[in-house]
């Protein structure tokens, strides 16, 4: 088992509790800056001395606050990718390398190079010194010399490590793997994804689940989705497996809510993207309004249009481009894309 | 006239043995002092000493050109130590980090991470260090002329 419970004050005002499982596979953290990742990576590195808690790694004590346990750093086979580039500057590319698998054989030290080398494409930068190869080159370089030293529990923070690397790292490392991953895209390739803020522990599943049901407008917030409305229950109907929702400006027709009670308080969660833009023109379509579009921005893959009431909707191009010169405008929240926190 | 120089061979003694001794020194010390500014600046207090004040505790009664680079090294040794202190707090963390992350002791860390990224400076200050203690005439006046063929004979 691999877990860690770690907690740190850092005056003045912060501080960070977090109790992490780190199953198999890839675990993504999450969070905005200043939520704690890097520290706790680094923590559990054994770079920073947590206040209080237990860090266990393959069921092996590497930090006990209680019985005064710190294995220090080169004993707890972490290996650490960090933000910045830390190859070594004096030394060749392939001297790196070489300076990781210390601890091998000789023979086994040169095959285990060279496997390296070819793995992740060095064979070009490896007599040059780190400085003269390219970022993405240097990224890479760093991967090998952390995996060349065969660590049992891989930790890498935000370093621009993308998927198809990623994928590299898996293959090549059957450890655990610890990501702070810079955006959602990233967090889906992860088997398990877990949302800090302020130095806690918001959400944690499977990405998928987290990133369609997010349990706290908190969590929600912090993933990005941007329509979160507080609404009362109207009517209950199981019959018809529907309810009706009041955000005190419009109704809204929802799925049935089993175990809420008429009247309670409850906050809805819509995507961007779900939210259906059209023009006014007599009939109201079910769960539309007309809203005034207060602002547009252009995204990369759409149109963000910013309508009164704080609603956003995410149109593609070609859709903005026919609906443009509307007049008025309809906003629908589809009841499938209504999402109950 | 022949030409005689016993005086330069003894100041190069003097500042090299001085440098040698405040390098190792100096090194160790602004290795193990660099998370402490309270001792470092202790140790830097040596530099505010007027050179005569400093040469007057090395008056022994014999003479030895070893006392002169005793007198040297307390010169010496805090520019050395705030050189290597402040050069070795420029070393890059992360390096030094990704090392222990691969199993490498603090011996070897210094040896193959710490010390060869943060030579450059310590190299600047052992070069001032040097030249401080070869031009230190107050030390050479104070301590050796007192014994030496070139102060003549003591009244």
């Amino acid at each position: 088992m691999t877990h860690a419970r770690i907690g740190k004050k850092i005056p003045p005002g912060f501080s960070l509790d977090v109790d992490l499982a780190i199953p198999a596979g890839v675990t993504a953290l999450y969070g905005p800056p200043g939520a704690g990742k890097t520290l706790t990576l680094e923590m559990i590195a054994g770079f920073v001395t947590p206040d209080s808690g237990r860090i266990l790694l393959e069921d092996a004590i590497l930090f006990d606050a209680e019985s005064r346990v710190n294995i220090p750093p080169r004993r707890r086979r972490c290996g650490f990718l960090c933000q910045r580039d830390a190859l070594f500057p004096h030394m060749t590319v392939r001297q790196n390398l070489v300076f990781a698998a210390r601890r091998l054989p000789r023979l086994e030290r040169h095959r285990k190079v060279a496997e390296m080398v070819e793995r992740f494409g060095l064979s070009e930068a490896a007599a040059g010194r780190p400085r003269d190869a390219s970022r993405a080159l240097k990224l890479r370089a760093s991967v090998a010399r952390a995996l060349i030293a065969e660590p049992k529990l891989l930790l890498v923070d935000d370093c621009g490590v993308d998927e198809p690397l990623l994928r590299q790292i898996r293959e090549a490392c059957p450890a655990p793997i610890v990501l702070v991953a810079p955006s959602l895209d990233l967090c889906c390739a992860a088997g398990e994804l877990v949302i800090l803020d302020a130095g806690r522990v918001v959400e944690r599943g499977s990405p998928r689940e987290v990133l369609d049901r997010p349990d706290s407008v908190q969590a929600a917030r912090l993933l990005g989705i941007p329509n979160i409305l507080e609404c009362t229950i109207a009517a209950l109907d199981p019959g018809r497996n529907t309810s009706r929702l009041n955000t005190g400006a419009f109704e809204l027709a929802a799925p049935y809510l089993p175990g809420h009670f008429r009247g309670d308080r409850v906050w809805v969660s819509v995507r961007a993207e779900d939210l259906r833009v059209h023009r006014r023109d007599g009939v109201l379509p079910p769960n539309s309004f007309p809203a005034e579009l207060v602002r547009i921005q252009e995204r990369s893959q759409a149109v963000r249009l910013e309508f009164s009431g704080e609603l956003f909707a995410d149109v593609p191009r070609e859709e903005f481009e026919r609906q443009k010169d509307n007049q008025e405008w309809l906003v629908e929240i589809p009841p499938h894309a209504l999402r109950i926190i | 006239m022949p030409a005689d120089y016993s005086p330069l061979w003894l100041s190069l003694r003097v500042a090299g043995l001085s440098t040698v001794v405040s390098l190792i020194a100096g090194v160790w010390l602004g290795h193990r002092l660099r998370d402490n500014a309270g001792l470092s600046a202790a140790a830097a207090l040596p530099l505010a000493l007027p050179p005569t004040i400093v040469c007057s505790y090395f008056l022994f009664p014999r003479f030895d050109w070893r006392i002169a680079a005793a007198a040297g090294v307390v010169f010496a040794l805090p520019l050395l130590m705030r050189a290597s202190r402040s050069a070795f707090r420029h070393v890059n963390h992360d390096c030094e980090n990704a090392a222990r992350g691969m199993g490498a002791s603090e011996w070897r860390l210094f040896w193959w991470i710490t010390l060869p990224l943060a030579w450059r400076p310590i190299a600047a200050a052992t070069a001032l260090a040097f030249a401080r203690v070869l031009t230190e005439f107050a030390a050479t006046l104070l301590i050796v002329a007192r014994f030496s063929k070139l102060a003549g004979p003591r009244p």
